[in-house]
């Protein structure tokens, strides 16, 4: 299972973003191997950044996001791909991977 | 001559230069055309008694997907620059707000399942002012996202009669700015003395040059106590065709609607900021 986590930094010891679309890294997380592949996002355009976001996880087969409350068009096309998302607002990216883990993690 | 009037920041008076010049040139015998092409708020309109004559729709195409045939392949998704289109293996879904209705979607897509419906996001209406300025403006529907479409249907409509033709344009620097001054033959800068009408105004001025577009700029509200406006355009050899003093009988006028050109020492002032204009053009 994979999960995706917006962060402020390329590490797991990156705060988690204030923005979700906006973010400037993704950590692609592997629960299975706590292996990441991190996605520089900091180049994105002007238009249409939540939907580019939700499409970046669905092709990367991501089961949850962990960030800030994503905006309304976002939050639209999350809904409809059936990705859950949790709040991660005030952690790194390590200790909401282990919050992930333990069920601690509010979902949005 | 088309001229368009921009400024980078907004309120600086691009209509009151923009309504004032329209009015001064139809003064003059000259048959002036006034377009609004700040859509997102129109108000040239304001400052004239317009008899309104025609009316038209603008419309774009949105997509809509026939999910039946769709199979998720995601080339579609991939093709929008907008990123209206997101799929995934079982769902397809379209934003029509990011959406710009461009056709792109429809083309790409394998197996024919996407086709086009319009949608309305705005109106142009068409008339002549009580003095005779020929007159246009368009207005874009609350909650639309780009103006783009509307300024190029208005644009349309310019005479090909008319000796002089004025756009007034949104500020900014963006696509909406460079759909009006697209084709004009004079770009005409509206700032204000202060740090941030200057920091605008470069910006605006750099938007020109990505263009082969002649260009001056009018300072109003000018008191001639914040220099750096007309050091910078020393520097960068840009021409001040005309400065407008800060008077409060010209914020009085503005409020209740009144052009300052109707006294003749601007109306004056606004053709030798024409003539200007035309010389520059004819070098």
């Amino acid at each position: 299972m994979k999960i995706m986590l917006a962060t402020d930094n390329p590490s797991l010891e990156g705060k988690i973003s204030d923005r979700f679309a906006r973010t400037s890294y993704f950590l692609i997380y592997d629960l299975e191997n706590g292996n990441f592949q991190v996605i520089d996002n900091s180049s994105i355009g002007t238009h249409g950044a939540g939907p580019k976001a939700v499409q970046l996880a669905i092709d990367n087969n991501v089961s949850a996001i962990i960030s800030a409350i994503p905006g309304e068009t976002a939050m639209e096309a999350i809904k409809e791909s059936k990705i859950k998302v949790y709040d991660g607002r005030g952690l790194n990216a390590k200790e909401a991977i282990e919050k992930f883990k333990s069920g601690e993690i509010k979902e949005i | 001559m088309k001229i368009a009037v921009l400024s980078g920041k907004g309120g600086t008076g691009k209509t009151t230069v923009a309504t004032n010049l329209a009015y001064s040139l139809n003064k003059a015998d000259k048959m002036v055309q006034l377009l609004d092409a700040d859509v997102e708020e129109p108000n040239a309109h304001i400052f004239f008694n317009v008899n309104y004559e025609d009316e038209e729709n603008v419309q774009i195409l949105l997509p809509v997907i026939d999910r039946n045939k769709c199979t998720h392949c995601g080339i579609c998704a991939r093709s929008c620059e907008f990123s209206a289109i997101t799929v995934s293996s079982k769902y397809i879904m379209v934003f029509d707000s990011l959406c710009h209705g461009c056709g792109v979607c429809s083309m790409v897509c394998p197996v024919k399942a996407i086709s086009e419906r319009p949608k309305d996001i705005g109106t142009i209406k068409l008339g002549k002012t009580e003095e005779g300025i020929i007159f246009g403006e368009g207005i874009m529907n609350i909650g639309e996202p780009s103006p783009v479409r509307i300024i190029r249907q208005l644009k349309k409509h310019i005479a090909p009669a008319a000796d002089v033709v004025i756009l007034d344009s949104p500020p900014g620097t963006s696509c909406p700015v460079i759909e009006t001054i697209h084709d004009t033959d004079f770009a005409l800068l509206v700032t204000e003395p202060t740090p941030f009408g200057l920091h605008d105004l470069k910006l605006a001025i750099e938007t020109t040059r990505q263009f082969n577009i002649l260009i001056g700029v009018v300072i109003n509200r000018y008191d001639g106590s914040y220099k750096e406006i007309e050091a910078y355009l020393d520097r960068e050899q840009i021409p001040l065709l005309m400065t407008i003093p800060y008077d409060p009988q010209i914020a009085r006028d503005y409020s209740k609607g009144f052009l300052f050109s109707k006294s003749q020492n601007y109306t004056d002032k606004f053709l030798d900021l024409f003539k200007r204009i035309e010389v520059i053009a004819k070098c």
